[in-house]
């Protein structure tokens, strides 16, 4: 995937590094973990009920964390869901963000971790988006 | 010298890309008559009070016995202080081993009190007149055939942030929540249902940024 500018490759690398260190903590702590890097919304990974299409997903399981990053490109959308709802937030390109199951479904439900392309065609540029999540 | 097939390749393939450029031009027309003006001539002032959050709190411990606070540890993240409540969310300033402070949200008096955490990795670092709030509203759905949409506001803001609108799918204004004290908090039971993206607004009503953000 190219990048647009050079000043976007960089951040990309800055952007990666800041996950990585992110990113070292769960497997260790985590009793299980899961996780997925890729690009948005070409490289969805075939596994959600929502916005297939636009989405990657994890297997469904009782997650209780999301650690998501955008690394660039467009705003995501960062969380859960099953196949009934999917609940989260919007995440910009070079934030990052821990989301706790608990506080969007009832907790210990089975749901799945997701990342989704903005799904919102007025507001979504015809862009991409570099993600990486993990959830534990 | 050419032969015949190879010019017709290269005939049919300046064509397609003639169209794709053709097409990616008046896609971003398109784009551009529903996407807000952004702000961009600000004063000194105003870029100053974009790149501040006033707010200092007071510090809390979290569940020393909770398996998230040893894993926030393990990630860096050290302090918490609250720095807000509003409706019944609570709204916190976590300090992290990157050097940049991030910044969390959750239901007032629950156990664990973060819903969400969200750092800024890159530039344009929160708070800056680029990135002037760190949203954490409630964004989902609840079917499939069902877009996206905001089903609560909330999340913290640069003391220059006046307050946060929310579009319906025509960029039409259809509820406006105040920032008060760097945080604003509008609760599920007061949100239409076709907001399907923010604008964070100055006094004078200027818009500085909206998410969905483009890049």
């Amino acid at each position: 995937m190219l990048l647009r500018t050079r000043g976007a490759q960089v951040r990309l690398v800055c952007a990666s590094i800041a996950v990585a260190g992110l990113a070292g903590f769960a497997p260790a702590i985590a009793s299980a973990s899961w996780g997925w890097t890729g690009v948005l919304p070409s490289g969805h990974n075939g596994a959600c009920p929502f916005y297939n299409g636009d989405s990657s997903c994890s297997p469904s399981s009782s997650w209780s964390q999301n650690n998501v990053a955008d690394q660039g490109g467009d705003t995501v959308h960062a969380g859960f869901e099953n196949s009934s709802a999917i609940r989260g937030i919007y995440l910009p390109e070079y934030d990052s963000d821990i989301l706790y199951e608990s506080s969007y479904f009832s907790s210990g439900a089975s749901v799945q971790g997701e990342m989704s392309w903005c799904v919102s065609p007025s507001y979504c540029s015809l862009g991409y988006s570099s993600v990486w999540f993990q959830v534990s | 010298m050419l032969n015949t097939s190879t010019r017709a390749r290269l005939a049919l393939f300046a064509g397609l890309a003639t169209l794709a450029t053709l097409i990616a031009v008046a896609a971003a027309g398109a784009l551009g008559n529903s996407t807000p003006k952004i702000a961009t001539h600000l004063t000194t002032a105003e870029r100053v009070s974009l790149a501040r959050v006033s707010a200092t709190g007071s510090p809390i411990q979290l569940p020393s016995t909770d398996v998230r606070t040893t894993r926030l540890r393990a990630a860096g993240f050290s302090n918490v202080t609250k720095i807000g409540t509003a409706g019944n969310a609570s709204f916190f300033r976590v300090v992290s081993s990157s050097g940049r402070d991030c910044y969390g949200s959750g239901r007032t008096g629950a156990a664990w009190p973060f819903a969400a955490i969200i750092c800024s990795t890159a530039a344009p670092y929160f708070p800056s007149a680029a990135n002037p709030i760190l949203d954490q509203s409630l964004v989902g759905a609840d079917s499939p055939s069902e877009g996206l949409h905001f089903m609560s506001l909330q999340g913290v803001a640069a003391d220059g942030v006046a307050a946060i609108q929310g579009l319906d799918p025509d960029g039409n204004t259809v509820v406006t929540t105040p920032v008060a004290a760097n945080v604003y908090y509008e609760p599920a039971a007061k949100m239409p249902s076709n907001v399907v993206a923010i604008e964070a607004v100055d006094a004078s009503g200027n818009v500085l940024t909206t998410l969905p953000r483009h890049s």
